[in-house]
């Protein structure tokens, strides 16, 4: 047997030594069955019925895997023998799968193969495949028939059928060739000569398929061929296997029958080998089921309850879904905590290797370096105290360190001042190079921190393992999971998270991690950190007390610079996958100019907004769409953001947000995202209709929805930076340029006190926020959105006014009639005026959910069309 | 942008976007809703035994759940309380001093329930789910009768982890009910299997099935001297069968009737044929209702062989439905059967159990046909 056949022919070796191994099934051994069955008929039952289960859920390439392999148990189990249940189940497969596009799966031929071998002419079998293509291009096909014929005493056919594969150039050609040479050896034998120099085509027409009167001669059982195609054709589909090409009149009885009108092949029903006992039943039964069934539409899914030999009812496909859907979660979960052990791993070693660093670095080096561009941008950031202007003439500062004075502006100034001191340090980059290199004083230090790492590798792989949350999941959990999907998975996705982070806390410290920083007490790492720099390097312009002050006094506005350095400082943002810092000022950005990011150039198209603290661009990377954020502060907030958001959802949800990378100039901020296809929304709603706005609606509370459910806010919503990502299939999302406002409440823990925040002041004023909320600026958001979605709506600032139900904008006040989809809107901006005390999500989640709710099989775009007046 | 301009109409019928309700079809009979239905489609209803003063309502449902409600005369219900499987639940029975309710699961597991303490315990094992559940209460014991899709039916007597007695059948159990001294079992592929309970379970006859297409759900009834002695069988393609076990005259005492389908006088179109979801036979009338994936229910009088009613079309299916003790009230349960495959599967629809005064509507017709 050649390799292109093996594995196919396991009905002509016999039953393989593959025994089932269903028994093991049943974890137990109940007492079941003492009476009729045996064993092994048991076993031989349940793996059938797992096959039959199995082909329930499967489809399109799944299924057809599940066929074959059902199928080659079934050759094993019939040992060898002609079996007609065996053959119905070949029909209907083949059958299933009557698509051209599997005419070339050799899993599909091999099926058609089994069928033409275990079926009573296989001759014809075979030459109908050939009419029909398959497997032409296989040399399973033509070996397997040139097998039959030699088995049939027909040599010279055999080898004419095996030049015919070499002429159609079936792969492997190989095993043709070993085939055609078998045979000739046997023919010339047999004192035969055959026919190897006369051109293969000429051959074709005993190949090619033949007429009834032929066919009725040569096979003298073709009345027997019981491969009743038509009538396992499932409703409405056209009959798949008679191509276009296919020669219908000449073909043999098989293609007649196909060609013949559909219908009346339908109402000849049932497979007569398919279930030898249904059919005898029907007839005996007829007679007691009064009246005809003529004329009928079942209205269920017969095809899927009868899909392999056996029945299942609704109730089985349902429970088979059902299992098939646990598995599916606890895979899920799996993957999930793979995932995150995955992501703490790199950040861990990102961490030690940042720890290595820091203490092997030699004393006077604390600024930052960026990738790649040389050891002479080393003294780019260092500033001293009070003259931050004075890296100019530092010695250590190299040729690459030059800085446009006029670029300072103001703000820049109060950044570099004292605040950044203490911090500068902790600034290192992602992967530092030239500095790695273990300089004398830091030998000692390096070793040092190589057993502290050691601990913590220890303590994080220990938590890690231990930190599977548990597995189980009652019912009532996941009924309530499906009914509500979102609200679900927000908290738990952090509960996730939180879990690992506060086991971690005391043995693993992350100090990038803002769970981790939630009390007021320096993990162990910042703690080390301080330590180290004491005592190892008493040059170091580290101040001890700021790095262990922690936490800002709570007065101070979140969103100032001052607070934002400290912060970013505090999670070491520069530790984070992709930042890199630039030791140039940044060239000129605009229309039509170039800029080079990490090696990769980006032409830049467009400006899309000028504002005064940034602007930004659309460009083109390597054919790729690229949103850049240019900002003259040097804080990389927006990244920071963008990057825990990515961190805290789930490997899931976080995967259709945007890439973001951020590249620290010496006087500019530049955030890059890797966006699809976009726009900007004030232009796209200026173009579009009413119920565009709708659908813009839903993707503004999708995404504060994400935000909240990663524990950040939006602070402000301006929509002038919002863009609109066009994902194709998936659906449009939004990208928010401008998160100067967000906030983090897993960083910033202290959001309580009244008047922190700017945008906050107004809503304050008018009542509609409280100070007492805590923390208010979750309320904020909701009225920022509610904010954007009248602007969006009616071009207009909104006017609140205060009704006896809450807060209502003007237009629909009171008077407006409390019917009609001016309801709706009442209730949404009711919703989103008046969520004091209750919580962001759930609120999100009812605006965005109750829709789908109330339109069933509708997509979430038609309640926005709804809600589009 | 009209949004905030002249109030614009909001046309019945339609959706609403933020939960207000408008007018459907989910309950075109107007019929008591069931407070706090099961959060997934309900399989099974099951009323409390007439020993037990009051009506208790136990729904089983694919959220894995058994709920027990109170009904009040007022026709008002109170959730009691609940249990849960670890796969959703196919099938609930009562005993019959009304102390305990049994339920079979997906999880291959059947619970006794202990409404006293509300107290839930395993009493049977199978290697496949539970499909159906039956209290058998004979003069000289008692048991619990599972069948299962693992192709045998099991006897429990609650306090063995060990079957009293296994049979083996030859296909998956798909539906059975059980009035002493009778139990019908109807199973894959047609079979159907008559079991006599008279001092211990034993096969007693198997039946060529009076239909043609899958079985779905069976209904045993009784004679005027209240013995069993027949049962309705009804099929996956909208008919039911009546069928004796020992008729005077076979051909003319058995038949069996169409239901569930749209109408199909015009025959032109082709009539749509819709499962019978559950078939339940009146307590006091004889009389018996049927349920179907039509989202209807009709009541008939198999005497007569007449219909006396047909319910308005719910937009989902009836999935389950049961009579009180005194056959005073109908209960069925809307919900989806799963008869179009998951595609169709809506986990936001809402599901409901309503409760319907059957005092009149079942009493047979006069006259005898």
């Amino acid at each position: 047997m050649t390799e292109a056949t093996r594995g196919w022919q396991p009905f002509r070796d016999g039953p393989a030594q593959v025994k089932i191994q269903a028994v093991s099934l049943s974890e137990e051994d109940p007492p079941v069955f003492q009476d009729a069955c045996d064993a092994s008929q048991a076993a031989a039952q349940q793996q059938r019925q797992l096959f039959e289960s199995q082909l329930l859920v499967s489809t399109g390439d799944e299924a057809l895997d599940v066929w074959d392999r059902y199928v080659t148990w079934c050759l094993q189990m019939s040992d060898g023998q002609r079996d007609a249940g065996l053959q119905a189940l070949l029909e209907k497969a083949v059958m299933q799968f009557a698509n051209k596009s599997y005419f070339d799966d050799p899993r599909y031929i091999g099926m058609w193969i089994k069928l033409a071998q275990n079926s009573s002419v296989p001759g014809d079998m075979f030459r109908y495949m050939e009419a029909q293509e398959v497997g032409r291009s296989h040399a399973a096909f033509y070996v397997a028939w040139a097998q039959h014929l030699e088995g049939q005493g027909d040599l010279q056919q055999a080898a004419r059928v095996l030049q015919e594969g070499l002429s159609c150039n079936a792969q492997p050609l190989g095993s043709i060739q070993q085939s055609l040479r078998c045979v000739q050896v046997k023919l010339s034998g047999a004192g035969v000569t055959a026919d190897v120099g006369s051109p293969p085509r000429a051959s074709q027409v005993d190949l090619r398929p033949r007429g009834r009167k032929r066919l009725a001669e040569s096979a003298g059982c073709s009345v027997e061929l019981n491969l009743q195609l038509p009538s396992v054709v499932p409703r409405g589909q056209s009959l798949p296997l008679l191509g276009p090409g296919a020669p219908a009149e000449e073909g043999p009885h098989t293609a007649r029958s196909l060609a013949a009108d559909p219908r009346e092949e339908l109402e000849a029903a049932q497979l007569p080998s398919c279930e030898g006992s249904r059919a005898s039943e029907e007839g005996g039964v007829a007679g007691k089921e009064s009246g005809a069934d003529d004329n009928v539409r079942s209205m269920y899914c017969k095809e899927l309850l009868t899909n392999g030999v056996e029945e299942f009812c609704f109730e089985e496909l349902r429970a088979q879904r059902y299992a098939l859907g646990q598995r599916q979660e606890v895979d899920e979960k799996i993957r999930r905590l793979k995932d995150l052990e995955e992501k703490l791993k790199q950040e861990l070693e990102e961490k030690q290797r940042l720890l290595l660093l820091r203490r092997s670095q030699p004393a006077p080096l604390n600024q930052v370096d960026e990738g790649g561009s040389g050891g002479g941008a080393n003294a780019a950031r260092k500033r001293p105290a009070a003259e931050p202007l004075q890296i100019f003439s530092n010695p250590v500062s190299g040729s690459a360190s030059t800085m446009p004075d006029d670029n300072h502006t103001a703000s820049m100034l109060s950044l570099q001042g004292r605040q950044i001191q203490p911090n500068v340090q902790r600034c290192l980059p992602a992967s530092g190079r030239e500095e790695a290199e273990f300089k004398d004083p830091g030998v000692e230090e390096g070793r040092l921190s190589l057993t502290e790492a050691a601990v913590v590798v220890g303590g994080v792989q220990n938590i890690t393992l231990c930190a599977v949350p548990d597995n189980t999941r009652d019912f009532a959990g996941s009924a309530h999971l499906v009914s509500t999907p979102c609200i679900r998975r927000g908290p738990s996705s952090n509960a996730d998270h939180q879990g690992v982070v506060s086991q971690q806390q005391g043995a693993a410290p992350r100090p990038n991690h803002p769970g981790s920083s939630t009390g007021n007490k320096l993990s162990p790492v910042l703690e080390a950190h301080t330590t180290s720099s004491s005592l190892g390097s008493s040059v170091a312009t580290d101040d001890p007390d700021t790095s262990k002050t922690g936490e800002d006094p709570p007065l101070r506005d979140p969103c100032s610079g001052e607070t934002r350095k400290h912060l970013l400082d505090q999670v070491e943002v520069s530790s984070f996958p992709g930042y890199h810092t630039v030791g140039t000022p940044l060239p000129h950005v605009d229309q039509d100019t170039q800029l080079s990011l990490g090696g990769e150039v980006v032409f830049i198209l467009s400006k899309l907004q000028e504002e005064e603290q940034f602007s930004v661009f659309s460009g083109l990377s390597q054919g790729k769409h690229m949103v850049l954020k240019v900002e003259r502060s040097l804080l990389p907030w927006d990244f920071y953001v963008v990057s825990q958001l990515r961190r805290r959802l789930s490997p899931g949800d976080s995967a259709s947000l945007p890439h973001a990378r951020c590249f620290l100039f010496l006087d500019a901020c530049v955030t890059l995202y890797a966006v699809p296809r976009h726009q900007r929304l004030s232009e796209w709603v200026g173009l579009s209709e009413e119920a565009g706005v709708a659908s813009v609606v839903s993707s503004l509370l999708l995404m504060m929805r994400t935000f909240h459910s990663s524990s950040l806010l939006l602070g402000a919503l301006h929509t002038d930076s919002m863009l609109l990502l066009t994902h194709g299939d998936s659906g449009d999302s939004l990208l928010c340029v401008d998160l100067l406002s967000s906030l983090d409440l897993q960083l910033q823990p202290d959001l309580t006190s009244a008047s922190q925040v700017p945008a906050a002041l107004r809503y304050l004023q008018q009542g509609v926020l409280k100070t007492t909320d805590s923390p208010y600026q979750v309320e904020l958001d909701l009225v920022c959105l509610a904010e954007a979605v009248h602007l969006l709506l009616t071009k207009r600032k909104m006017v609140v006014v205060e009704e006896e139900d809450g807060w209502m904008v003007e237009e629909l006040g009171r008077a407006t009639a409390r019917v009609g989809r001016k309801s709706l809107w009442r209730k949404l901006f009711h919703l989103l005026l008046n969520s004091s005390g209750g919580s962001s999500l759930s609120v999100l989640t009812q605006l965005l959910d109750l829709p789908v709710a109330t339109t069933p099989g509708g997509h979430r775009d038609d309640l926005v069309v709804a809600m589009a007046i | 942008m009209s949004l905030f301009g002249t109030a614009t109409t909001f046309g019945a019928g339609g959706t609403g976007v933020f939960g207000a309700t408008t007018t459907d079809s989910h309950n075109p009979m107007k019929d008591v809703e069931v407070t706090s239905p099961p959060d997934d489609s309900i399989s099974c209803l099951a009323f409390s035994p007439p020993t037990m003063a009051g009506n208790f309502l136990i729904g089983g449902s694919w959220a894995n759940d058994v709920r027990c409600w109170e009904v009040q005369d007022n026709g008002q219900t109170v959730p009691k309380a609940q249990q849960m499987h670890t796969g959703p639940v196919l099938d609930v029975c009562w005993s019959d001093d009304g102390s305990k309710v049994f339920t079979a699961s997906c999880d291959k597991t059947a619970k006794m329930w202990d409404l006293n303490s509300n107290q839930a315990m395993q009493i049977a094992q199978h290697d496949g789910p539970i499909k159906s559940i039956h209290w058998i209460k004979a003069p000289n014991y008692s048991c619990i009768m599972t069948g299962s899709w693992d192709k045998t039916l099991k006897f429990w007597d609650t306090r063995s982890p060990n079957p009293m007695l296994s049979l083996t059948m030859t296909e998956r159990c798909y539906c059975a009910d059980v009035v002493y001294p009778m139990a019908v079992l109807a199973t894959a592929e047609r079979g159907l299997i008559v079991y006599q309970l008279e001092n211990q379970p034993s096969e007693f006859r198997r039946i060529d099935s009076p239909l043609k297409h899958q079985h779905r759900c069976v209904a045993i009834f009784k004679d005027k001297q209240n013995k069993p002695t027949g049962f309705a069988l009804g099929s996956i393609e909208g008919r039911v069968a009546i069928h004796y076990i020992n008729p005077p005259n076979p051909a003319k005492d058995n038949f069996t009737f169409k239901c569930h389908r749209s109408n199909g006088t015009n025959t032109a179109t082709p009539q749509d044929i819709y499962a019978v979801n559950a078939i339940s036979f009146h307590p006091v009338h004889g009389t018996l209702a049927t349920v179907g994936s039509d989202g209807r229910f009709s009541f008939w009088d198999k005497d007569a062989r007449t219909k006396l009613k047909t319910s308005e079309q719910l937009d989902q299916p009836i999935t389950a439905c049961c009579f009180n003790s005194n056959g005073n009230i109908f209960a069925y349960a809307s919900s989806y059967d799963w008869s179009k495959g998951h595609e169709y599967y809506n986990p936001q629809k809402k599901n409901y159990i309503f409760l319907r005064n059957a005092a009149e509507e079942l009493k047979p017709r006069n006259k005898k046909w």
